[in-house]
């Protein structure tokens, strides 16, 4: 075969059998898209830093992403299903565990503001970007520029209960009970500024927790008078505890608690017939009218078979919030961290159901007030968001 | 194969090269200790630093808060062992203690802390939470005066503390560990840091001679021979060479400058020629002066004798007017020989140009060239060396002959002076090949020449040195179309006087006499005293005087001067500067020694007016200077005139 010149590869040319270079380009190419494509993960990981019974909006949010065209890259979403627990060097353990998640693009998590704040130095560290849906303490604005906080602070849910208590109830005088941890005592000091404002006098100030001997506090503390009303900056089994503990004892009973304290039908069980006297904050509720609402309350249905509750749609906006900055700047931690900070600047906020996201400025807070009737939630209305 | 011929052939990095390589590798050297010691040094000092601040934030507020609570409980205590019932202050107290020590007052960096200790970390912030807990039920309990259930309380509660202090022991064990772990770490990258920072060091100093030694070999020897070179020809030694022993950037200079010394040496050489051509022809020049002056003054004197007849007299005419023309002609030659020291004054172009076309013309016939142009009566004077305008003029009338040479008849040089926007201009113009765009733009550098070895290619380049010297620019027209012939245009300022410089036809005539004067047109009562050492311009001029009436005594050297003064006192003492024996400007010499009075009397003849200077020769009053041949009417007119001043001032020793 006669030799002859032509072009190979980066351009040299070079003398040689004319069949053998059309092969030799069609390996070369071959390799360098193997080669190029090496370092691009084929798949987003998100995570879900929740125990494992705390994990079923995931499966909702992966039906979501399944419906989506298929786009570049592939999103899962991964929980820790070995650590179980909600201690802080649980939480500690298990944001250790997901850090190490190979192509972990963001996390969603952790359950409460004091598991939140341990594992968000450990992000920060790997240059995660975590999402955190239902913390409320203030000190997690010092959480670092890789944390996003979705629900308002301690101080605006503490405004809202105050005014509440003292425009809607007509409190006069207050008990309060709250747990000692970040999110009870900064929702307790929210709350005690929004009563000193309106010169509501507070009678008590008392600390518990799912073990505390709530009766006995609950005595002690009447010693100092009885109240209009009832405060709890607390969790589900506190405030279903102080309810059942006042119920008969407090004249006109009624019980104001934060968002940590709706859980059905756990509440209600634990507050017995106490509890159609409490009042419960939420960030969403599902009788919500408007049609992303509607959509997402069906397919939660269809997906798990029953209602959510309603702290699912914040995490469920966390997660798909994360998912969308997967496949709008792809499946890079830097990348997706300048999305999140670009909401609301640069890029137009995110449509949640639980309202536009944005970080740049505190976001109008999805907090809406409602009371137990029947064992159901059911929106108060009328009530203005401080 | 041919990269491999290639490798063998290649003499090195250029200098540029060498440059960027030393201080890259100098930088590389420099990059890469910084950055080594930042690394290993630096990254387990910030790892110290930062653990340590964690660390210790961490366990400080673990601490504080367990002081809280063991302060809480303490009294707590006191109040269960006594017997009072508390007050609400005291139990408020109690709960404020117990809230603060109850839960953090900000978010702690876990992140910079090992994974063991930070979960240590976290479970002991736990149980203090617990621990705070329960003693808020054992205030209930105080507040509720329930003092047994308290008591009770206080196992629970002393059991938390208990896990509370073990879990804080094991973090300080823990921290200690890491901390201790990281100072172990630091301390070995020092060491190491160190060692390697001697090796590096040492590998430094171990190139450094070696650089020095490259850097000695390309830049310093070079520069230096350079440098030898420079010298060399700063003192005159055109024959300097500097040896190229590379081929960078430093060889390559070396060459240009061998090149430069030998275009240098070339031209010298011409340079020296024209100037041996130039002296020689000076010398002929005034050589030929004393004949030409001889012809003439037999032509004036036979034309003043009433008897001549006509044909003679047309035939002697035109003998005189020939030999003027030859003697304008050497005049013109020597001026442009020998430009001499500039001499400033308010001139008339067209003057120069008129000059500068005679002393070309003898070209005109021979090369069938004709000269037009239009020169403005109304020109306005402009300041400048009437020689350096004129060889000016002379090299673009040169350039345009040699131009027009290369093309078929009809060759015509055109030369036109006018006034353009106040400035007085002069445009030479011909119909030659033109100047290609090219050699257009080097036209006025030195060196540039068309004319291969016949041109010195300095002559457009001096000659507008000369003009913007005088305030003027010369260029070349480049509104000419190519192959059009060339344009050159030379202006300069207007003078700043109102009225146009004199030219040669307004001369005014000489001032009127002084009384008791000779009269006009006679020499009578003059003595004269006559030196010359030729026979044939003296014998004439003699004639001349004697018919004037004046009273001449001849000499034909200084000596013979000098011995006739003894016994004759003459009004003027007429005498050539150039003589054997004793010269004028000797003879002038010996009489301001001597006689002072009677060096007043003495006018020069010269054949050569620019040798006046220099050459050893005494100076001489330039405007007692007269040049041969001088025409007998003029001599007769500066003798009166010198006699006139004489007489006005102070007598002479007679």
């Amino acid at each position: 075969m006669r030799a002859s010149s032509s072009t190979f590869g980066w351009g040299k040319r070079v003398s040689g059998p004319e069949s053998l270079w059309r092969p030799g380009v069609y390996v070369q190419s071959l390799l360098i898209l193997l080669g190029g494509c090496k370092g691009e993960p084929r798949a987003a990981v998100i995570g879900y830093a929740f125990p494992l019974w705390g994990t079923t909006t995931v499966q909702v949010a992966r039906d979501e992403i399944a419906s989506w065209p298929a786009g570049r890259t592939a999103i899962r979403i991964v929980y820790d299903s070995i650590i179980q627990g909600d201690p802080p060097d649980i939480e500690v353990m298990r944001a250790q565990r997901l850090a190490q998640t190979p192509n972990l693009v963001g996390v969603v998590g952790h359950g409460g503001s004091r598991g939140s704040l341990a594992a968000a130095p450990i992000y920060a560290a790997a240059g995660i970007p975590q999402i955190i849906p239902t913390g409320t303490s203030r000190l997690l604005r010092q959480a670092g520029p890789w944390a996003f906080r979705l629900a308002p602070d301690d101080s605006t849910e503490g405004a809202l209960i105050g005014r509440f208590t003292a425009e809607r109830l007509g409190a006069r005088r207050v008990l309060l009970f709250f747990t000692n941890d970040e999110y009870g005592v900064g929702l307790r000091d929210g709350v005690l500024a929004e009563l000193a404002a309106r010169d509501v006098a507070v009678l008590d100030k008392v600390g518990v927790d799912p073990s505390s001997d709530i009766p006995t506090l609950f005595a002690a503390s009447l010693r100092r008078g009885i109240p209009d009303v009832i405060v709890v900056a607390g969790r589900h089994t506190e405030t279903g505890r102080v309810a059942r503990a006042a119920l008969g004892r407090v004249p006109r009973l009624r019980v104001v608690a934060g968002d940590g304290a709706l859980l059905l039908p756990v509440l209600a069980d634990l507050a017995g017939p106490a509890a159609d006297s409490i009042y419960v904050v939420a960030f969403w509720l599902p009788d919500a009218p408007d049609s992303m609402s509607r959509a997402f309350v069906e397919r939660y249905r269809r997906v798990t078979g029953h209602d959510p509750s309603p702290d699912d749609p914040m995490n469920h906006d966390a997660l798909m919030l994360l998912a969308h900055a997967v496949r709008e700047v792809g499946p890079h931690r830097a990348a997706v961290r300048a999305y999140l900070e670009s909401l609301g600047g640069t890029r137009p906020p995110y449509r949640g159901i639980t309202g536009d996201i944005t970080f740049l400025r505190a976001r109008k807070p999805p907090l809406v007030m409602a009371r137990l009737r029947g064992g159901r939630v059911v929106r108060v209305a009328g009530l203005p968001v401080p | 194969m041919t990269t491999l011929r290639r490798l063998l052939q290649w003499r090195g990095p250029s200098l540029r090269g060498l440059v960027f390589l030393l201080v890259g590798a100098a930088g590389a050297y420099a990059a890469i200790v910084t950055l080594y010691l930042t690394l290993s040094v630096g990254s387990a000092a910030f790892t110290l630093g930062e653990g340590t601040t964690a660390i210790v934030a961490l366990q400080d507020d673990l601490g504080h808060r367990q002081a809280l609570l063991n302060v809480a409980l303490d009294r707590c205590r006191e109040l269960l062992a006594g017997t009072r019932a508390p007050s609400d202050t005291e139990v408020d107290r109690i709960r404020g203690l117990i809230a603060r020590g109850s839960v953090r007052e900000r978010a702690e960096p876990y992140a910079s802390v090992p994974a063991e200790l930070r979960v240590a970390l976290a479970r002991a912030d736990e149980q203090l939470s617990r621990l705070g807990n329960a003693l808020s039920e054992m205030a209930a309990l105080i507040d509720l005066r329930r003092t047994a259930e308290g008591r009770r309380a206080l196992d629970r509660v002393d059991a938390l503390q208990e896990a509370v202090e073990t879990d804080l022991a094991r973090a300080s064990d823990l921290a200690r560990a890491d901390l201790m772990a990281r100072q172990e770490a630091l301390r070995r990258a020092t060491r190491h840091a160190v060692r390697d920072g001697i090796l590096l060091l040492a590998a430094g100093i171990i190139f450094l001679p070696l650089a020095l030694l490259v850097v000695r070999r390309r830049v310093w020897a070079p520069l230096a021979r350079l440098e030898e070179g420079l010298q060399h020809v700063s003192e005159g030694d055109l024959t300097a060479e500097v040896a190229v022993l590379s081929h960078d950037e430093l060889g390559r200079v070396a060459t240009h400058f061998n090149q430069m010394t030998r275009v240098l040496r070339d031209r010298a050489e011409e340079q020296g020629r024209f100037a041996a051509a130039g002296e020689l022809l000076a010398g002929v020049a005034h050589e030929v002066n004393n004949p030409l002056m001889a012809i003439a003054t037999h032509a004036e004197l036979r034309l003043g004798d009433g008897d001549l007849a006509d044909e003679a007299r047309v035939e002697m005419q035109s003998i005189l007017r020939q030999a003027r023309r030859a003697a304008k002609l050497l005049r013109g030659l020597l001026r442009f020989v020998r430009a001499g020291e500039k001499r400033a004054a308010h001139v008339n172009l067209n003057d120069v140009v008129r000059s500068a076309i005679d002393l070309v013309s003898y070209r005109f016939t021979v090369d069938e060239i004709s000269i037009e142009g239009r020169l403005d009566p109304s020109l306005p004077a402009v300041h400048g060396d009437a020689n350096r305008l004129e060889q000016v003029l002379v090299n673009l009338l040169s350039n345009a002959l040699d131009a027009l040479r290369g093309v078929q008849p009809p060759r015509r040089l055109v030369v036109d002076s006018f006034v353009d926007r106040g400035r007085v201009c002069v445009a030479v113009t011909d119909n030659g090949p033109g100047v290609a765009a090219e050699i257009a733009e080097r036209l006025f550098r030195p060196f540039a020449t068309t004319k291969g070895r016949r041109g010195t290619g300095l002559g457009l380049y001096i000659s507008r040195q000369l003009i913007r010297e005088a305030a003027g620019d010369l260029g070349l027209d480049e509104g000419q179309a190519p192959g059009r012939g060339a344009r050159f245009l030379l202006w300069l300022p207007a003078a700043p006087t109102l009225d146009a410089a004199p030219t040669a036809e307004d001369v005014p005539a000489a001032s009127a006499p002084v009384a008791s004067a000779p009269a006009d047109g006679s020499l009578a009562g003059i003595r004269i005293l006559l030196v010359d050492d030729e026979d044939m311009i003296r014998r004439p001029m003699v004639r001349f005087l004697s018919r004037r009436g004046a009273e001449v005594t001849e000499a034909s050297d200084g000596l013979q001067a000098l011995e006739r003064l003894a016994a004759f006192a003459p009004h003027v003492i007429l005498a050539d500067l150039r003589m054997p024996k004793m010269d004028g400007a000797e003879l002038y010499a010996r009489l301001q020694a001597e006689r002072p009075a009677m060096a007043e009397r003495v006018l020069f003849l010269s054949g050569d007016i620019t040798q006046l200077a220099g050459r050893g020769l005494a100076p001489v009053p330039r405007d007692r200077v007269l040049v041969k041949p001088v025409e007998l009417a003029e001599l007769e007119q500066r003798i009166q005139e010198f006699v006139r001043e004489s007489i006005r001032g102070s007598a002479g020793d007679g």
